[in-house]
Formats: C-alpha cells, structure tokens, sequence
C-alpha cells in the first residue's frame, strides 16, 4: 500500500527503533579508540587489558613452546567463549581499526573483491599459528589490530623513531579499505576476525528479518559493512559467521523490517 | 652601561677585582661575594633580561659536587630579580638526558622556580645559532644558545671540581652548557675549543659555588669532596677560573693546577680573555667574611598540573557528545522529511 | 533463516584445500626467512629470554612510547624478520636511565610482561649488573680519541651513570710528557645502558655497546 511504503518510518515506530544504532556504535568504538589513545601516551598505567583480549597472542606463543602465559590463555579463550554468543561483536564495536575503516568509508562503493578471496584471513590464521610451532615466533601480532593501532598511535607519539615500522601496516589496512570495499581489511586479511568466526554459531546474536515487511529495496545489501547479504541472488537475508553486529542494515531499513535478535 | 656602572659603584675592593666569600650561608656567600665587586647593581640594571648559567648538567642529588648549589643559584636568581631585572632565566644543555628529569633530580629547576624564575632546558638545535669566533684558533664557528644572545646579562655560575679530561672544570669548562654540540670540542681539541669559545661568551659576572667540591671522580662524581663553604665571584672569567683552582691546589690537589693539566686556561690568557698570570690574579683577589643577615622569604611556588587523564577525559565527553548531537540531527531530519 | 559460515562459501573440500595449500606454502616462507641477525641487539631492561621474547611479544609499541628518553625503537628487517618490530635499545638516539633514578617505564608498560620488574633495592651503583645487564659496552681503540689521536676526551666515562663501569688509565707524568687519560671498560659492571655510546663524539661511535652477556629473566604472571 502506497502510503506504507512512503511513511512507514513514522508510524507505528517506538521511539527506540528511530534512533539509528550507528551513533552509539560509533561512541562505542570512539571511546576505545580513545582509550588506546590514553594507554600509549600515560605507560605507566595498567592498561593490559585491551591486549590481552586477543587469542591469537597467548595461543600463538603457547605454541612455540618457549613459554605458556596461562592468564593470557584464560583471556584468550574467554573472548573465543564470548563470540559462541557475541560473533564478531568485536569487530563491529571495539575494534579500533574498525573504526578508523568506518570512518573513511562512509557509504562508499569501491572495486569489487572476489568472493572466495574471503579465505585469505583463514590461511593468514592457519600459516602464523603454523610459523609458531615450527619456528618459535608469531607474525600475527603484525596484524593483530590492537597491536597495528598503538604501533601507529606510538610512531606518531615519539616520532622520530621507526615512523615507517610503526605505521605500515596500519597504513596498508586503511588503504586498502578506502581503494576497495567498507572493511576490506575486515573481510579479507584480518586474522582475529577469522578466529572469532569460528565459534560464531547461528544460535548467537544476530539479526533477524519480518519477510512482510521487507520491500526488496535492497538498501540493507548496499549498507552492510562486510558485504554478506545477497537479496538479488535470492538467497535473501541470512545470519553468516562474518557478521560483525554493525545493524547498519537496520538503520538502512526504510520500513523497520530488520532488528537485532538472539536465538539461545 | 657596564663601564658606567663601574664607575658609579659602592666602595670595596671593587670590580676589577676577585672576591672570595667565606664563612656563611651560601646565600650569605653570595651576597657578601658580590657586595665586594660593588654590588649586585653594578651588573644587572632595572628591566634587564638576565641569564643565570648553572652546571646542570648531571642527574645526581645535589650535595654530591657534581652540580652547583641549588642553594647558590637560586640566590643569584634572587638577587638578580631585587636588582630590577624584567627577567631571569636560569638555563643549561644538560649531558644527562631527558633534561627536564635532570634538573629535576639536582634541584636546579625547583632553584629557579622557588624564585619565580623559570628554568630553560636547551636541547633542541633551534635553541641555538651559529656564531663566527674571530680570533679562534681552533673553532671557527660554534652553535650558542639564542638565550645567551637574546639576554642582557650574562651570569655564570659554575661549580668548582675536579675533571677527568682537563684536570679541573670551573667558569670557562661550564660555559660548553651554553653550545648545542659538545662532541666537536672533544674532537677538535678539548682545550683549545674551550677558549676559543670563551671569545664568544662573555658573562658579566661569574660566580663561583666552592662550598662543596668534588676534588676527585669529576665531573660526575662520585668522588672526595671537601667542604670548603667559599663562593668566589669576578668579572674576569679567567682570573675567576684561576682563583677558584687556587683554592683546592692550596689543599694539595695537582689537578687543580697547570702542570700537564687545565691547558685551556693558559690558552685563554693567550687569546685575550683574561689575566692567567697566578701572581697577577692573587694580587687582585680579596677575602671577605659573610655578615649575618636573613634576607627576603622566597615566593611560594605555584604549580598547577593537570591529571594526565584529563585530555583524554575531556576527548571522551566531546566524542559522545558528538555523536549525540549527530544521531539527534538524523532523526529531526528524518522525522522532517517525513512531514 | 538458514545460517551461513565460510564453509558454505566453496565446497568444504576446495576450502580446506585452499587453507592447507596457503598455509604450506606461507610456512615454508616464513621459516626460510627467520634467520635472526648475526649480534644480539641490547632489548630493553627486564628481557625475558630471547626464545620467549619472539613468541610473546605484542610488537605493541607502547614500550617504545613509554621511554623517557627515546632509548627504544622497533626493529625493521636488520635482524631478520622475527625481530620485525619487536624493541631494541638504540643508545646514538638515547641511553637507558634505570640505573639513574631507578626508571621501569617500559617495563611497567609492556601489556604481556615479556620485560619484566627488576628489583634494585640494596644495590649499590656498582652491584647493578647483578640484575640489570642489557648488554656491555666497549671500546674500539681504533676510532677513540684518547687511544687514536692522543688527546684528551673520556665524554664515556663522563656520562656513566655506573660507578666503576668505565676506569682510566694513563694521565701520569707532567707537563708535556704527560700521557692522555684514556678509558678502559669493566665488562662485568657495565650494565649496557648506552650512555657511554650516546655520548661518544666520534663517527662512526668509537664506543658502542652489543646484547652479549645480557642477563635475560623468566616469565612470570
């Protein structure tokens, strides 16, 4: 009916799901960021923690053998627990690279990537984990996207150390995001995000869609941040292992048909 | 001006000559030293921008002779501000790094600050200009602290003590605090860049601090040190310098002396700056004894520091704040557009 | 709704092909290139062994940031690619204060504790290499102007922040047949800090300071 569709944002809509989640994403992930911020600049405060939230550093040393950090471990496998439920809720809402990614790609579209280029993170994963238990030393914590984001906040700290070092790979990460797709880096390359997909399952959170309200407007396909809905391919609007938790395709949705949902 | 205010000054033994202050305070010593060139006056004149040179350069507790008194070069900062200076700088190119924690450590920031003076850390190249030394054998340009050339009045106060590569260090060695590249006077020539660059720096005034000296083990220390409470102060650097090293060459320590040591100071004579001749500089140097006398309570020091977190605190409310205020536009905008 | 995981992407076959193939094909890489540099570069204080050090480093940065005096950097390729942006004491661009006043920014900094905290209670300035030890400092005779060019300099042992880390020998005799003072280093109270090579006026440095004989510590919670 013609009129639902033109107003659909005004009627009926609780006060809540006007509000687009965006902005209190966006807080979210500033305040990380600016926590990070403050962890670089004052050293001698015991902010650990941000660190030690990444599986990918304790298991990876636990592997070479030479030493086993077990209150890493414990942390580590806390936050793999965390995304049976969570997903990739990191990704969408702590990371601080993320939201350097978000924020230079405010709806942009750039070169499409191909699809199967999605197991690139995968065998980056499996390799680093590899070089660990047969060479005693990690390279993921190049690309651990805690590490890449002080590493860049420290060069620019004391500058006149190591600016090439320090900024590289954080440079390539956002590069590549602004000459591609939103959250390249996220999509493709990032290892943390592989192994926090792993455990997703469907019975975490999620999204969920009201098929008689969805108009096929495929707005939610352009906004999602890490490419996964495919609604002209039928293949309609599904849950996947790579979903961040952004809800930018709730906030995209004109007529409210998308929310976020927990299945337990 | 400098002429003219010798010419207008108090009777004693006068400017053109070397006083030795003894037995007192180092306050006391310093006031009675420089009562007996004429007074303080004679030197700093009202709305002067004053430089008070100290060594500050190593990060030891003071009391261990490596450094001047913070006691001597707060007095000299104080008297120099009750002679009507506009300014007073006490400023260093310390060798220990970072320099803000150096002279932290030998309390000769909280000197200048107690005073209300400022300490001006020299470390950055743009700190400093090259200067051209006519007359220099040995440096033929040197890079000096805009400081010293933006001042009116130069004092320096060195402290006197034993030095490893000289022999001893007094006003002429403490002047290098004063250049941006120490290293080229070790590798031209120790000796001879030390007095060639006497020929670009010239203080007004130099003051001794001999109340403690590091008679063996400098320029850091550690070392023997002997009490000796004495403040020595001239006009001529190189009869100060003579002077001073007299003091502990008396007491039986050779490397206060011009056997084979202390070179640069002969060489110094020889370029002009000053009377080296031991006789000559002993006829002019006088003895006098401190009065008792209690001088003005310093101004009580005002600091304030922002928390560290203060910032990133102040980052974070305008972020939500921020984000607030975009996400309440979105939805008038919305809500607008649907009207 | 039906779920969706990298699995469904190509068939779980072809997938787990992919994986095993790039990962083959990166470990091989890898370990061809993890020869580490020919001499030990001082790490900075509180190290753990070198072993555990490559395997936990964060290669954060936040030591390098915490430094005080800009004594640390992180590594490029110079000693090959397991040391990538892991820290090292670089002593021309600054010197390790610790043995000043005591300071363990970087060690306070590091979020996994691959630097550990040295206690320094008790010790005199010449005892602290029996706990702290970078590296050790010394001489080539060769580029240093008292030994080479005979003339007076020992800016090293000037700056020393260790007692007896850097002696003197010569300086006997008067007048103009009086010798330079020349320094000689104690390897075994030297603590590494760099200072010495900060300091030394020459290029290239005549005095430098190397990670051998570095006490390295254990990892501890």
């Amino acid at each position: 009916m013609p009129n639902d569709q033109q107003s659909g944002r005004s009627e009926g809509r609780s006060f809540l799901s006007s509000i687009k989640l965006r902005y209190i994403r966006h807080i979210v992930q500033a305040q990380m960021l600016i926590l990070v911020l403050y962890a670089v600049t004052n050293p001698s405060l015991p902010i650990r923690l941000l660190w030690h939230v990444d599986p990918l550093l304790s298991i990876s040393a636990a592997l070479s053998g030479a030493v086993t950090p077990i209150p890493l471990l414990i942390m580590g496998a806390a936050m793999l627990a965390a995304s049976l439920a969570l997903g990739r809720a990191f990704c969408g809402w702590i990371c601080p690279l993320g939201f350097v990614q978000d924020m230079i790609s405010f709806g942009r579209r750039g070169a499409r990537m191909p699809e199967s280029l999605r197991c690139l993170k995968y065998v980056i994963l499996v390799a680093g984990l590899l070089v660990s238990v047969l060479a005693g030393w990690t390279f993921l914590e190049w690309m651990a996207p805690m590490s890449v984001t002080s590493r860049a906040l420290s060069s620019i700290w004391k500058p006149e150390n190591s600016f090439a070092v320090g900024f590289a790979v954080f440079l390539v990460a956002v590069s590549f995001s602004a000459a591609t797709q939103k959250r390249a880096w996220c999509r493709y390359v990032c290892p943390l995000g592989a192994i926090l997909s792993l455990p997703a399952s469907a019975k975490g959170a999620g999204i969920s869609v009201n098929q008689e309200r969805c108009i096929r407007c495929l707005r939610c396909e352009r906004a999602c941040s890490m490419g996964i809905i495919d609604i002209k391919g039928q293949a309609g609007l599904r849950w996947d292992s790579e979903c961040i938790l952004c809800m930018e395709c709730r906030d995209a949705c004109p007529t409210d048909a998308i929310g976020p949902a927990f299945r337990g | 001006m400098l002429k003219e205010r010798i010419a207008n000054a108090k009777p004693g033994p006068g400017p053109e000559s070397v006083v030795i202050a003894r037995n007192g305070t180092p306050s006391e010593l310093v006031s009675a030293a420089l009562d007996g060139l004429g007074g303080i006056d004679t030197f700093v004149g009202r709305g002067d921008v004053v430089l008070v040179k100290p060594n500050a350069s190593f990060s030891v507790p003071s009391g261990t002779g490596a450094n001047t008194s913070p006691e001597i070069a707060s007095a000299v900062v104080r008297l120099s501000l009750e002679a009507g200076a506009s300014k007073v700088i006490l400023a260093d190119h310390t060798i220990n790094k970072p320099s803000a924690l150096t002279v932290q450590i030998n309390g000769l920031r909280a000197a200048a600050e107690e005073q209300g003076a400022q300490f001006l850390v020299l470390q950055q190249e743009s700190d400093f200009q090259t200067v051209e030394l006519e007359g220099a054998q040995t440096l033929r340009e040197v890079e000096i602290a805009k400081a010293y050339l933006e001042s009116d009045v130069l004092i320096n106060v060195p402290v006197l003590k034993h030095h490893e590569a000289t022999g001893s260090s007094v006003g002429l060695k403490g002047l290098m605090g004063l250049v941006y590249d120490r290293a080229a006077f070790h590798r031209q020539g120790l000796d001879g860049a030390i007095a060639d660059l006497s020929l670009g720096i010239r203080p007004s005034l130099t003051v001794v601090d001999a109340t403690r000296v590091l008679v063996s083990g400098g320029p850091r220390g550690p070392g023997e040190l002997v009490e000796m409470g004495k403040v020595v102060a001239g006009v001529d650097p190189v009869a100060v310098d003579v002077a001073s090293m007299a003091l502990a060459y008396s007491l039986g320590y050779e490397d206060f002396g011009f056997d084979g040591r202390n070179a640069y100071v002969q060489i110094a004579s020889g370029l002009g700056v000053g009377d080296a001749e031991p006789s000559s500089v002993l006829a002019k140097t006088f003895e006098v004894d401190a009065k008792e006398g209690t001088g003005p309570s310093p101004p009580p020091s005002m600091s304030s520091a922002l928390p560290p977190w203060a910032p990133y605190a102040s980052l974070s409310v305008a972020s939500v704040a921020l984000g607030l205020a975009a996400m309440i536009w979105d939805r008038r905008k919305a809500h607008g557009g649907n009207e | 709704m039906a779920t969706n995981s990298p699995f469904d992407a190509m068939s779980r076959r072809r997938f787990i092909a992919t994986v095993g193939a790039g990962a083959v094909v990166s470990v091989v890489g890898a370990s061809l290139a993890s020869g580490t540099g020919k001499q030990p570069t001082p790490r900075p204080p509180g190290a753990i062994d070198e072993d555990g050090f490559l395997a936990l480093c964060a290669r954060c940065g936040r030591c390098v940031s915490a430094c005080p005096n800009s004594a640390l950097q992180l590594q490029g390729l110079e000693n090959g690619f397991p040391n990538l942006m892991t820290p090292k004491l670089v002593p021309s661009r600054g010197y390790c204060i610790m043995p000043v006043n005591g300071c363990q920014n970087c060690i306070q900094a590091c979020p996994v504790k691959v630097l550990q905290p040295i206690n320094l209670e008790g010790l005199s300035s010449n005892q602290l290499s029996t706990k702290l030890k970078m590296g050790t400092a010394s001489v080539d005779t060769r580029l240093c102007i008292a030994y080479a060019l005979k003339q007076p300099c020992l800016a090293c042992k000037e700056i020393c922040p260790v007692e007896g880390a850097i002696t003197t020998k010569g300086g006997e005799g008067k007048g103009s047949g009086a010798t330079v003072r020349r320094p000689v280093f104690n390897h075994e109270v030297c603590v590494g800090c760099g200072a010495c090579e900060y300091a030394c006026p020459t290029t290239p440095k005549a005095v430098t300071v190397s990670g051998t004989g570095a006490k390295r510590t254990e990892w501890r919670a």
